[in-house]
């Protein structure tokens, strides 16, 4: 049976006569809707999962580490020096939060051929942005991951000059942008070609500092991560 | 309208106005078309404008080893799909939105733009991390195909009065859309408050102090200056991390007082735009567009019109 219910607003208040009803199955269709999403929800803040699109937006909920801080992060290596890279400008589609938390996953690949495909990856994203208009800055010969460490300044005047950078691995450049020039979206283009640490079809990678001490450990990169 | 004519008039659904739960009036007040016709188009042009520049096709070229799926996505078993594909998809979805946004072919258009834009939108969620926004601007888009949203302000409207159609009368149709994406709001932001409160000591330490800093050195771009400031004050930074979990947790206060919903909502509103703007998260801010819903459109409609007419 259709409920009837009062007009409250404008036109429809004054005359309530022009007001039209709501059939009851209608009526049951938005409750379920509305029960489903409260339940979706709840279920996630009670049990602290995230069953996408509810969520229990546990964002900044956890402490940060006050005094230090690190992170990894990317710089390449032009004819002028190094310069820092950024994920929106020089890394698209990624945004800055992908490509952190994407790095902040590379002490958890067991292989290092997957840490070479990901550089490799990078490095053609470079030249792919560079190619497309989106960063004006000049083809790189190498990428390089540092690990960044700072002592919390509470007006960030280190922000540029961190108390430690260690480079932990380096991807070199020989024949990518004359490969990336005819890219075409296939897989060898995209740098997934039997990526190697020594050689990869025109890109070497090699790990500049590969003692275990420097790269995070998972349970490091877990915090972070949160 | 005459006595005579009330009278006999059987199907005049008030004159003995059934009493209303909290709930129905909540969810099914009657109210005139054009808000939630408005809404709608002011919804999907928001997202056409939003995401115009937006190539998901760029994912194409992501390596697969960035690949992380979640598992609430890989049940919809959506693999990422080559370059040709996305391109139309893309196309045929900013199609869609446009559609859904002129109020031409409402039902199909809206109906496209959600299924495509759980793919459009949800695959980059596959790569590294989750992001949160997406998901409420698909429940909105979900309201809206469902809902009669095309009863006003659409093409559709346009040639069914051509038709000779009469004009929609008021009704609970045009009410709970907006209710559920109002409540699907709130619900995100009691989860947000609730995470705090049970987190690591939200309230009782310096955490909000060292969010304002710590973003200086985790982003890529520079920061205005103004959050640095801010947290030179321990004062300051502990009264809005408690007015952050209080506002977060009362938010669904706002479905049922006016006074709450103008300062709870407005209170979040200036909470998300100071996120965006001090500590450049999700700078382009694409939730101003759920906080239109909270807007009461036909007043504004009715305040505006009689400032014309006089």
């Amino acid at each position: 049976m259709a409920q009837k219910t009062q007009p409250t607003d404008g036109a429809a208040r004054d005359d309530p006569h022009q007001a039209s009803s709501m059939s009851s199955r209608r009526m049951l269709l938005v409750y379920i809707i509305v029960m489903v999403l409260i339940a979706g929800h709840l279920y996630d803040v009670a049990t602290s999962s995230e069953h996408w699109p509810f969520s229990r937006y546990q964002m900044y909920s956890q402490m940060p580490e006050m005094k230090t801080l690190w992170r990894l992060r990317l710089y390449g290596v032009t004819e002028n020096g190094e310069i820092p890279l950024r994920a929106e400008e020089h890394f698209a589609p990624f945004n800055m939060p992908q490509l952190n938390t994407a790095l902040m996953r590379l002490p958890r690949y067991k292989r290092r051929e997957k840490v070479a495909e990901l550089l490799h990856n990078l490095a053609f994203l470079y030249e792919s942005s560079r190619q497309q208009g989106l960063h004006d800055d000049p083809p790189i010969q190498s990428l390089r991951l540092y690990r960044l460490k700072w002592t919390l300044d509470e007006w960030a005047r280190n922000v540029d000059s961190p108390d430690k950078k260690i480079l932990l691995l380096e991807a070199r450049m020989s024949s990518i942008a004359r490969r990336d020039s005819k890219a075409n979206g296939d897989s060898k283009a995209r740098g997934e070609s039997k990526p190697t640490l020594t050689s990869t079809n025109g890109v070497s990678s090699t790990m500049e500092s590969p003692s275990a001490n420097t790269l995070p450990t998972p349970a490091e990169a877990d915090r972070v991560l949160r | 309208m005459s006595s005579a004519n009330i009278s006999n008039n059987i199907d005049a659904p008030l004159n003995i106005p059934a009493p209303l739960s909290w709930h129905q009036r909540l969810l099914f007040e009657p109210s005139r078309p054009a808000a939630l016709g408005f809404l709608r188009m002011a919804f999907f042009g928001y997202m056409l404008w939003i995401y115009w520049d937006y190539q998901v096709v760029r994912w194409a070229d992501v390596s697969n080893v960035f690949w992380m799926v979640w598992s609430r996505y890989d049940l919809l078993g959506l693999p990422p799909i080559s370059k040709p594909y996305l391109l139309g998809i893309t196309f045929v979805w900013k199609l869609a939105l446009l559609g859904a946004c002129l109020g031409w072919r409402t039902r199909w258009c809206s109906g496209i733009s959600l299924v495509l834009g759980v793919y459009v939108l949800g695959l980059p969620l596959n790569y590294a991390k989750i992001s949160h926004f997406p998901g409420l601007l698909l429940i909105a888009t979900l309201m809206f195909w469902l809902s009669r949203s095309n009863d006003s302000w659409s093409i559709d409207q346009w040639q069914r009065r051509r038709r000779g159609g009469e004009p929609h009368r008021a009704s609970g149709e045009y009410t709970w859309p907006i209710r559920v994406v109002q409540l699907a709001m709130t619900l995100a932001f009691l989860g947000a408050g609730w995470s705090k409160l049970t987190g690591e000591g939200w309230l009782f330490t310096e955490n909000l102090k060292y969010q304002f800093i710590l973003h200086h050195y985790l982003e890529d771009r520079s920061l205005p200056a103004i959050g640095l400031y801010i947290a030179q004050s321990d004062w300051l930074c502990m009264f809005l991390a408690m007015m952050t979990v209080a506002v977060e947790l009362l938010a669904p206060l706002a479905l049922f007082n006016r006074w709450a919903r103008c300062f709870l909502i407005s209170s979040l509103f200036l909470m998300q735009l100071g996120n965006a703007t001090i500590l450049g998260v999700h700078p382009e801010f694409p939730w101003l567009v759920l906080y239109w819903f909270w807007i009461p459109w036909n007043r504004v409609g009715d305040w505006l019109h009689k400032q014309m007419t006089a």
